[in-house]
C-alpha cells in the first residue's frame, strides 16, 4: 500500500511548478486539497469510519489560528507568530477531534456520520453567532500577512512562495500518513476498522485505535485550516460549510480511499476542472492553460449543474476512484511490466 | 405564558413536515441503507409542483365565498405534487442510485449529494432565485363597498392584471401588501377604472399547521395500513430485513426499491407544498436545510423506522420551537439565532444516550 | 489441587426470553487440551464468547488464575493471556498474512503512536523484533510461502491456520479453538491434531478446543466436557464421557 507512494508524491509535486498568478493559486489550493484529502482518508479511508464533519477541524484549525495573528499582530516576529498560530491550529484541532471522537466513535456507521455532521453544523454556527468583535461572525475574520505582505508588487512572489509551502507541506503530511499506516500502532488501527469485534478479542483496544487516527487526521485538517486562514487573508464561516466537506469526500473517493497518490492526484483533477469551468465561459482562462472551444461559452453558466451531473457519474461509473486502493507507483509498475513481459506479478 | 401553545403549535407544525419528509429517508434507509441526500430536493420539487399545480388550475381567480373548488384545487395540487415527487425519486432511482446499490457506503452518498446538487442547480437554471411567494385564494371587494381601512389593513400589491370572470375588460388590483389603501389611492383606483380589489384570503400560520398535523394524523394510519397489510409493504418490510433472503423467496428487489421510493417521496411532496404554504415562499434552496434537519429527526427515531420517524419529526419540531423559548426565559437572550445548532446538539445528545436513535434497533453482532 | 489457571462459575446468559446458557462451571488446569462437544446450539460459542469477554454475562463469574475477571472487557482478557480462533474466520481480510500476525504481537506495544509517526530507532528497532516473531509463528504453522499474500486470497485451510498463528501471537497461556477443524480434509485434520498438541508442548498452553469431529476430539483431548441445550451435562476422559447415558442419548448415539 503506501510505502512506495513517497517518490511519486515528491515527483507529482515538483513537476507542477510553473509561475503565473493562476498556476500559483491554482497550486496552493490543491495543496489545501490534499492536505484535507489525506487527513480525511486517514478516518474515513483506512479508519473506515464514516466521518462527515470534517470541515469543522478544518475551520477550528483556521479560526484558531486566524484569531491569534489578529488579536496578536505585531506583538512578535511575523514567522515566529505564524509559527505559533500554526501549533495553536493544530492542537486546537487535535483537541477538538479527542472532545467529538470519544464520545461519538462508541456510534456506528451511519450514525456516526449524523453526528459529525451535526458537530460540523454545530461549530458553523456557532462561528457565526458569536460576537462580531470577538470571530468576525458573518462578516469574517481578517488575518494581517505575518509573512509577506501581498500587494501588487509582490504578488508574484507571495504566490510562488505559498506555492511552494503547499508542496512542502503536503510532502510532509503524506509522509506523516504513510509512516502511520504502515506502522504498529497503523496495523492495529487497520485491523480495528476491518474486524473491530476480532481486534478486540486479540487485545487491541478498539476505542484508542479509533479515537488516535481520528484525532490525528483532525489535527493534519487544523493545519491545513491554518496554512488557509494564512494565504486567504479573511475568512468567514460561508467557507466552511458541508459543501466543502462534500469536495473533501470527492477528493477522497476520487482519488481512491486509502491511496496517498490517489488523493493528490484527484485534488488536482477536481480543482483544475472546478477552476477551468468556471472561468471558461467567462472567457478568462490564463496563458498556458488549453482553451475550450469558443462556443462552449454556456458552459460558465450552466458549470454548477454540469459539476453535479459529473459527480453523479463518476460515482456511477468509477466507484472505487482513479486508482482504487493502489498507489501511482503500482500502477506504472505494472503498467511496465505488462509491456515488458517481465516481472513476479505479485502487487498490484 | 399565553404564547405557549402559540409555540406548541409552531413546534407540531413543524414537527409535522419534518415527520413527512423524515418518513422518505427512513424508509429508504431501512431497505438499502442509503442517506438519501437528494430527498430533500424531492421535498422542494413537490413545492414546485404544488405551486404551478394551484397557479394552473386557477386558484387565484377563484372567488370567496366558494370555499369547495379552493379546497379541490388543493388536494388535486396534493396529489400531483406527491406523483410528481415520487416520480422523480423513482426515476432517480433507476438512474443513479441503482448502479451504485454495490459500490459502498460513501460512494452511495456521494451519489446522492450529487444528485440533490444536480437537483438544486437545475431548479435554479430553469426557474431563477427567486422566491415565489404561494399562490392563494382570493376574496373579491367591489371598490364602494371596501371597508374603510386603516394604514396597514388592505394593500395594493404590485399590480397584476387578471381578469375576474365576470366581465374580460375589468382590470383589478390585487391588494396584497405594500401600500396601505387609504382614500388617495381609493380615489386613484376609481379614476383608473378599476372595478374593486382582489383580497389575497390566506389561513394564518396556526391555521396552517393545524392542517399540516391533521393530515400527518390522518396519513399515519394509512402509512400503518399500507406497511402492515399490504403486499407491497410486507415485501418492503422482508427487503429492509433481509435482503438476500427476500430474493431468494422470490421478491422482486428492485420493484420494491422502487415502490419504497416512490411511497416516501410522495409523503415527502406533500410536505412539500404544506410547507410552501406555511411558510410563504417557494425556492430552489427550499429544500436544503428542512431536508437535513428532517434526516436528523429519521436518525433521532431510530433511522429505518416508520413510527420513529413520526416521533423524530415530532419531537424536533417541539425542540426546535420550545428549546430557545426556554432558555431565552432562563436570560440568553440571543436564544432563537442558535436554533440550528441546538436542534443538531440535541441529536448528538440523544445519540449518545441512545445510540440507535429513540425506537431504534439496537445493532447485534453476532461473534 | 492448586488454583485452576482459568474457569467459569455458575455462568448463565440470557437473551431477553431465551436462555443460551444455564449454570454451567468449568475449570481449567494449567497445561489441559479440554474440548468442549455438543449439539449445535448447545452453547459452546456462547461459552466462548462469555469466557473471552465479547459477551457479558447475566450470572455467574469467570476467574483467571484465581481472580475475579468477570468485569473486565475482551480486549483486557486477551492481554491476560487468552486468545481464540473464530467458527467463521475473522480474518482482517485486507491486511497480508504476515501483518494479520504482527498486528497481534505482544512487542508491537513497547512502540508508541509518536514513534510510528516520526520513524524513531525504537520504532525501528520493534518492527524488526516483531517481524522475527511472526515470521516464525507463520513458519511454525506452515503458511510462511503465503506471507506476502492478502489474506483474504488465501484458500480455505492455509486461512484457518492463520487463524492460530495469529492467536499465537499474542503469547497466551490459554488458547480457545473454535472449530478450528470445520471444513477441513481428513489428512488436514489429522495434520492439524498433530500442530496443535506440538503447540502445546512447546509453547506450555492450555488449551480449551470446540470440534464436533468424533475423531479429533477423542483423539488429542485428555478430559472433554459436554454441553446441551445449554446446560453441563458430563465430563471426564474421552472414555468415560462416550460411556455416559446422558452423552449418548443427547449427542453421540453410538459412535
Amino acid at each position: 500500500m503506501g510505502s512506495d507512494a513517497l517518490p511519486s508524491t515528491l515527483v507529482l509535486g515538483l513537476s507542477l511548478g510553473p509561475t503565473g498568478l493562476w498556476w500559483t493559486h491554482l497550486l496552493v489550493m490543491v495543496g489545501m486539497y490534499a492536505l484535507l484529502g489525506l487527513s480525511l482518508n486517514l478516518i474515513n479511508g483506512y479508519g473506515r469510519m464514516f466521518s462527515l464533519g470534517h470541515h469543522g477541524f478544518w475551520a477550528l484549525g483556521a479560526y484558531a489560528a486566524g484569531s491569534l495573528v489578529h488579536h496578536a499582530a505585531g506583538s512578535m516576529p511575523g514567522p515566529l507568530l505564524f509559527l505559533a498560530s500554526v501549533v495553536l491550529a493544530v492542537g486546537v484541532a487535535a483537541l477538538g477531534g479527542l472532545l467529538i471522537g470519544v464520545p461519538c466513535l462508541r456510534l456506528k456507521g451511519d450514525y456516526l456520520a449524523v453526528a459529525t455532521l451535526g458537530f460540523g453544523e454545530i461549530l458553523r454556527i456557532t462561528i457565526q453567532n458569536l460576537p462580531e468583535g470577538l470571530l468576525g461572525a458573518n462578516i469574517g475574520l481578517t488575518v494581517p500577512r505575518v509573512l509577506l505582505e501581498k500587494t501588487p508588487e509582490t504578488k508574484g512572489l507571495f504566490q510562488a512562495g505559498w506555492a511552494g509551502l503547499m508542496v512542502v507541506a503536503v510532502v510532509l503530511v503524506a509522509w506523516l500518513v504513510r509512516n502511520l499506516v504502515t506502522s504498529a500502532r497503523g496495523r492495529t488501527m487497520l485491523a480495528v476498522a476491518q474486524d473491530e469485534v476480532a481486534a478486540g478479542l486479540l487485545g487491541v483496544d478498539p476505542t484508542r485505535s479509533k479515537v488516535a487516527p481520528f484525532v490525528v487526521g483532525a489535527a493534519l485538517a487544523g493545519l491545513a485550516g491554518a496554512l488557509y486562514a494564512h494565504y486567504q487573508g479573511t475568512i468567514a464561516p460561508q467557507e466552511f460549510t458541508f459543501l466543502e466537506m462534500v469536495k473533501m469526500l470527492l477528493v477522497v473517493v476520487l482519488g481512491g480511499l486509502g491511496s496517498i497518490s490517489g488523493c493528490i492526484l484527484a485534488a488536482f483533477v477536481l480543482l483544475y476542472v472546478e477552476q477551468v469551468l468556471q472561468l471558461a465561459g467567462q472567457d478568462m482562462l490564463p496563458a498556458g492553460v488549453p482553451p475550450l472551444p469558443a462556443s462552449w461559452t454556456w458552459l460558465a453558466e450552466w458549470w454548477s449543474v454540469i459539476y453535479a451531473l459529473v459527480l453523479v457519474l463518476l460515482m456511477i461509473f468509477r466507484p472505487h476512484g482513479l486508482l482504487g486502493t493502489r498507489e501511482l507507483n503500482d500502477l506504472l509498475r505494472s503498467w511496465r511490466t505488462r509491456r515488458t513481459g517481465r516481472g513476479t506479478g505479485a502487487g498490484a | 405564558m399565553s404564547d405557549l401553545h402559540v409555540f406548541l403549535l409552531n413546534g407540531l407544525g413543524l414537527g409535522a413536515i419534518y415527520a413527512f419528509i423524515a418518513l422518505g429517508y427512513t424508509m429508504v434507509y431501512g431497505i438499502i441503507r442509503l442517506i438519501n441526500f437528494a430527498h430533500g430536493e424531492v421535498f422542494m420539487v413537490g413545492a414546485y409542483i404544488g405551486y404551478f399545480a394551484l397557479r394552473g388550475l386557477g386558484v387565484e381567480q377563484m372567488p370567496l365565498p366558494a370555499p369547495w373548488p379552493v379546497v379541490l384545487a388543493i388536494l388535486v395540487a396534493l396529489l400531483l405534487a406527491g406523483l410528481g415527487s415520487g416520480l422523480l425519486a423513482v426515476v432517480v432511482e433507476r438512474l443513479a442510485y441503482r448502479p451504485v446499490r454495490k459500490a459502498g457506503r460513501i460512494a452511495a452518498l456521494l451519489t446522492a449529494v450529487g444528485v440533490s446538487l444536480l437537483l438544486q442547480n437545475l431548479t435554479l437554471r430553469l426557474f431563477t432565485a427567486t422566491p415565489r411567494p404561494g399562490p392563494a385564494a382570493r376574496e373579491w371587494i367591489a371598490l364602494e363597498s371596501l371597508p374603510a381601512t386603516a394604514p396597514g389593513e388592505l394593500r395594493v400589491d404590485r399590480t397584476v392584471r387578471l381578469s375576474d370572470g365576470r366581465s374580460d375588460t375589468d382590470e383589478v388590483v390585487v391588494a396584497d401588501s405594500g401600500v396601505a389603501l387609504d382614500e388617495a389611492w381609493r380615489a386613484r383606483l376609481a379614476a383608473e377604472g378599476h372595478q374593486g380589489v382582489f383580497r389575497r384570503v390566506e389561513l394564518t400560520k396556526q391555521q396552517h399547521q393545524l392542517f399540516v398535523i391533521g393530515m400527518l394524523a390522518l396519513f399515519a394510519p394509512t402509512l400503518w395500513w399500507l406497511v402492515k397489510r399490504t403486499r407491497t409493504g410486507k415485501a418492503m418490510r422482508a427487503v429492509s430485513e433481509d435482503m438476500d433472503a427476500a430474493r431468494l423467496m422470490g421478491i422482486p428487489i428492485d420493484r420494491v426499491v422502487m415502490a419504497t421510493f416512490f411511497l416516501g417521496a410522495f409523503v415527502a411532496g406533500l410536505g412539500g407544498v404544506a410547507y410552501a404554504a406555511t411558510y410563504g415562499k417557494v425556492e430552489p434552496m427550499l429544500g436544503f436545510l428542512p431536508g437535513m434537519k428532517a434526516f436528523v429527526a429519521a436518525v433521532i427515531g431510530g433511522i429505518g423506522s416508520i413510527p420513529g420517524a413520526i416521533l423524530g419529526g415530532l419531537v424536533l419540531g417541539l425542540v426546535e420551537a420550545l428549546l430557545p423559548l426556554l432558555l431565552m426565559r432562563m436570560g440568553w437572550a440571543e436564544a432563537f439565532g442558535w436554533t440550528d445548532a441546538l436542534a443538531f446538539l440535541f441529536l448528538i445528545v440523544v445519540l449518545l444516550v441512545k445510540p440507535t436513535g429513540l425506537l431504534g434497533k439496537p445493532l447485534r453482532e453476532k461473534v | 489441587m492448586s488454583t485452576p489457571l482459568f474457569a467459569i462459575e455458575g455462568v448463565t446468559k440470557r437473551y431477553g426470553g431465551l436462555t443460551a446458557v444455564q449454570g454451567v462451571s468449568i475449570a481449567l488446569q494449567a497445561g489441559e487440551l479440554v474440548g468442549l462437544i455438543g449439539p449445535n446450539g448447545a452453547g459452546k460459542t456462547t461459552c466462548f464468547n462469555l469466557i473471552t469477554g465479547a459477551d457479558t454475562v447475566t450470572e455467574g463469574r469467570v476467574l483467571w488464575q484465581g481472580e475475579d475477571v468477570t468485569g473486565l472487557r475482551d480486549w483486557q482478557r486477551a492481554r491476560l493471556g487468552m486468545a481464540r480462533t473464530f467458527q467463521n474466520i475473522r480474518l482482517w481480510k485486507d491486511m497480508t498474512v504476515r501483518d494479520n500476525v504482527r498486528t497481534v504481537c505482544r512487542a508491537a506495544a513497547q512502540a508508541g503512536w509518536l514513534d510510528g509517526l516520526l520513524r524513531t530507532p525504537r520504532h525501528r528497532r520493534v518492527e524488526a523484533e516483531v517481524g522475527a516473531r511472526a515470521d516464525e509463528l507463520l513458519e511454525r504453522l506452515g503458511v510462511a510461502s503465503l506471507a506476502a499474500l492478502r489474506a483474504g486470497d488465501l484458500p480455505y485451510g492455509p486461512q484457518r491456520k492463520l487463524e492460530i498463528a495469529r492467536a499465537l501471537a499474542l503469547e497466551p497461556r490459554l488458547l480457545l479453538l473454535d472449530e478450528p477443524a470445520a471444513g477441513m480434509t481428513p489428512s488436514e485434520k489429522t495434520d492439524l491434531m498433530q500442530v496443535v498438541q506440538g503447540l502445546r508442548r512447546d509453547h506450555g498452553l492450555t488449551v480449551l478446543v470446540i470440534e464436533h469431529d468424533m475423531r479429533f476430539v477423542m483423539g488429542i483431548c485428555e478430559r472433554i466436557v459436554v454441553l446441551d441445550h445449554g446446560e453441563l451435562i458430563g465430563q471426564g476422559t474421552p472414555d468415560e464421557v462416550r460411556r455416559d447415558p446422558r452423552v449418548v442419548a443427547a449427542y453421540l448415539g453410538s459412535a
